[in-house]
Order: C-alpha cells, then structure tokens, then sequence
C-alpha cells in the first residue's frame, strides 16, 4: 500500500462531514411561475403510483395528478425521475420542486420535507400465499411465529408493525418490490406487510396464489412532497389539491387506475 | 434546512453493527478466495492441461462478468433449480468464487515471480510441492503481491455494499433503512462515508498484521 499521511485522512474526513455542500434554497412560487415550468420527480418503479407507459415515458397516477396540477397553475409540467433513496436529495439539491411517489407522512420525515395536504390514502394488510407457507398464515396475528418467513422492503410502515406486533418473525429487508413478490413466490418467505396500494397492481406480475387478509392494520396519509420552508408552493398546491378532492378528479383518477375507491377514502376538508 | 446529525446519533450504534459484518464478510470471502486463488494458480502454474482449462474457464466467467449479476443468480437463480440460499450464504459464496478468480490472476503473477534458484534449492532440500508451495511460493507471493492484494481486500470491503440488495443487514443496508426512514440522506450518507474510511483502515490494519505474522512482509499502513 502506498505510504500516505494521517493528516491527508483526517482532511477527507472533515471534507466528507463538514465539507458537505449545503442544501440549495428552493424555488418560491414567484420563481416557478416566472419560468413557467413545474418539475415534478416521479418514481416510475411503484405501478400504478408511477410507470413507464408503451412509449417508456413516465405515467400512472401521480403523472395525471401532476399534469393536473401544472394545468391548473397554467405552467408547463416537467416529470423527472427520481428512486426511492435519492428522490429527497433531489428535493433538497432543488432539481426538482414537489415530489410524489407514495410518501407516507411520518413525523419524521415532516421534520425534513413539508407535506401538502393528503393526495391519497394508503392502508397496510398483510399478504401471503394461499399455499406453500411454513406455517398456515390467516390472521395478522399468526405472523408472531419464528418460522413465519416476512420479506420486506427497506424503510417502509410494515416494518415497525412487525416489530411491534409480530417481534418473532424472521424479517428480511429487500431493496424493492419486485424482489419481494421474487422471494414470496420462490418459496423463500412467507409473508409481507406493506400497504395494499403499493403491492395490488405490480403481484399481478407473478404467478403465484397470493392471498390478501382482510384486516386493514393501519391507514397511512399521502402528501406532495415541497421542500422544508417552501410554504409559499406548498399553500397553493393544498387549495389545488382540495380542489382536485372536491371535483372528483383524484378519485376518478384513482379508480382508472386500481379500477376501485380507495379503501379508506379521505374525508372532505376545506379547513387546513 | 441544516443538517441535523443529532437526529441520527441514534442511528450509529446500528451502523457500527452493519460496519463489523461488512468487515467479517469481506474478510471472510478473501480468506477462502486466497485458498482458491492458490491452489488455481497452482494449477495454472504446474497443472496438465485440462485442469488448466477448467481453471481458466471459471477465472474467465467470473473475472468477465460483474459481482452483482454473479450474486443475482446464486441468489434469485437458484431457488428455480431447489437450491435457495440464504442471503447471508449467497453473499459469502458469491464473493469468495469471485475474489477467488481476481485472485488466481494476482498470486499466479507472483508464482511466475518466483527465481528458479529458489525452486531448485527446495528441491534440493526435498521439499514436497504442498512444502515448496506454502514455505517457498506463498510467503514470495505475499511479499511480492501485498500491494495488490491488500487493494483487492480494500476494494471487497467496500464492495459488502452490494450485499445490501439482496437483505444483508451490512453497513449500506442499514443506512438505506434509515435513510427510508427519517429522509436525513446527507447526514446518514456522509456518517456513512466516514465509517467506511475507518473500515479500510482497519481492513488493510488487519492485512498489515497477518502479513507481518504470518511472511514477514515489511510493509506500512499509513
């Protein structure tokens, strides 16, 4: 190994905590309008929230509630592609100004992003097979086993539930859905506990006899993502979004896609 | 907005955790990718023809093909075939098969390395091959190598990030959880980063000291 100086590591280290660029202010409402162009980052890897359509563009529900949006603030809508793990540092780095893509509202996260008003419910089941599980899984409560086999993707609600309600089941943490639904159907887990939005369209996918219990384990609010401090976007989205709620348009929307009312439907609110 | 790293503090005895199994993992794999490197540059060195292809052909398809996809297979492949790995043994077995090749490569330079009056001095002395092997050849190929084979152990270090994808709770894993979680990408990814300049610190400490004890070899870390 090369001879190299302590004092050359310690700078990499200062320059990788210290030296981090700073976050970039966002774009305010006046800058928006000004350049006439809405940038919108869709995850095009969550069916049907987002998708690539047969053109391999960017569609799917939250492309229509961004075009939507765009048309109503009369601006153009730009779609950017974001990944789960990156699409906050895009908001930060202003690349793009909202963000959708099934952001579940925790109080952690509002600590970093602000949150419009709801867009969508999401509420959490349980999903298994209806054969070839290690053990007969028919009620949530039958996942608290040590040879039930729970498959998970990093970072979403179902995990804290496990660990809550169902703490001896063996847990393994995948990357993304399709690798889920792999290891549920190659018989290398049993079960998973995510939100029922987020898994209904893209199992279809793979031939296996899935079963959705029919206990709903917790509901979950969807907002548009802003950048923290961005209140001046942020409050006119919440009166196109209500807007959005009161014509019909987001559950219209909705039903084109999952060809159903959203299983916990979002009572109408004019008060935010 | 500011960076927070209070809000993650809670984090780092996790993280510290994910540092430890990337560094066993790693080792791991390199320890029993050396044994293989060994005995195939052994046989590429000294072996009849056949053996040299076989060898040949494994150091090929897994110095042509990429990690990951390598992992991939041993790990969503297999289970079409009844053979389901878990992920912890489908990251060893797809690491060490790769350092194994990369590492035939690197040691059968140092066989090639190796002066003749050396090999026929242990001749001379009666040396078995296995002898000639670990108290001729081996602590040459150590001696002459350790730069490139102390690179290549740096480099699978970092490269137990990959094993994140397939549900190993590694260092990369966990700061993609909690990434998911609290949304504090810069202050997770940059306490991340400093972890894994400790990690080849020590990762190449380790190498330091297992060449010290084991072939002498003079070398420095710093």
């Amino acid at each position: 190994m090369p001879a190299f100086d302590r004092r050359h590591l310690l700078g990499l280290a200062a320059a990788a905590t210290a030296g981090m660029p700073a976050p970039t202010e966002a774009r305010p409402l006046a800058e928006v309008l000004s350049s006439r162009r809405l940038r919108a980052g869709i995850n095009p890897t969550l069916p049907p929230m987002g998708l690539f359509n047969e053109r391999n563009q960017i569609d799917g529900f939250d492309a229509d509630i961004a075009r939507e949006i765009a048309r109503r603030m009369n601006i153009e809508l730009e779609i950017v592609q974001v990944g789960s793990p990156d699409r906050i540092p895009f908001l930060q780095a202003d690349r793009i100004d909202i963000v959708l893509g099934s952001i579940t509202r925790t109080v952690e996260r509002a600590m970093v992003i602000d949150y419009t008003v709801p867009l969508h419910t999401q509420s959490m089941v349980v999903l298994t097979k209806s054969s070839g599980t290690a053990v007969p899984i028919n009620a949530p409560a039958d996942l608290n086993n040590r040879a039930a086999r729970v498959v998970q993707v990093r970072g979403t609600v179902g995990i804290p539930w496990l660990q809550a309600n169902a703490p001896q089941a063996q847990v393994t943490l995948l990357d993304n859905y399709p690798d889920c639904f792999r290891a549920l159907a190659q018989g290398r887990a049993d079960a998973m506990v995510d939100v029922a939005e987020s898994i209904l369209i893209p199992m279809r996918n793979f031939q296996v006899p899935w079963k959705i219990l029919d206990q709903v384990l917790a509901s979950f609010w969807v907002g548009i993502g802003v950048q923290k401090g961005n209140a001046s976007l942020r409050d006119v989205l919440n009166v196109i979004l209500f807007e959005m709620h009161r014509s019909g348009f987001v559950n219209t929307t909705w039903e084109k896609y999952f060809g159903a009312p959203m299983t916990t439907p979002i009572p109408f609110n004019p008060m935010f | 907005m500011t960076l927070q790293y209070g809000q993650i503090i809670q984090y780092l005895p996790d993280f510290l955790i994910g540092a430890l199994m990337a560094l066993w993992i790693a080792g791991l794999a390199f320890a029993a990718g050396l044994v293989i490197g060994l005995f195939c540059a052994a046989a590429l060195t000294y072996g009849a023809w056949p053996l040299r292809a076989v060898v040949t052909a494994y150091v090929r398809f897994f110095t042509y093909t990429p990690q990951l996809v390598q992992v991939f297979f041993l790990f969503f492949a297999l289970p079409e075939a009844g053979i389901t790995l878990s992920p912890v043994a489908a990251v060893l077995i797809g690491m060490t098969l790769n350092a194994g090749a990369y590492l035939t490569e690197i040691e059968r330079a140092g066989f090639v390395s190796v002066p003749q009056a050396e090999l026929d001095a242990a001749e001379t002395l009666g040396f078995s091959r296995l002898q000639v092997i670990w108290y001729v050849i081996a602590p040459h190929v150590v001696r002459a190598l350790y730069p490139a084979l102390s690179s290549h152990y740096i480099i699978m270090t970092l490269g137990t990030s990959m094993a994140a994808i397939f549900g190993v709770e590694e260092l990369t894993g966990r700061a993609l959880n909690a990434n998911a979680i609290s949304f504090r990408s810069v202050e997770i990814f940059s306490v991340v980063a400093v972890l894994y300049i400790l990690l080849t610190i020590i990762a190449s400490t380790l190498l330091w000291c297992l060449g010290r004890w084991l072939f002498r070899v003079k070398a420095r870390v710093f």
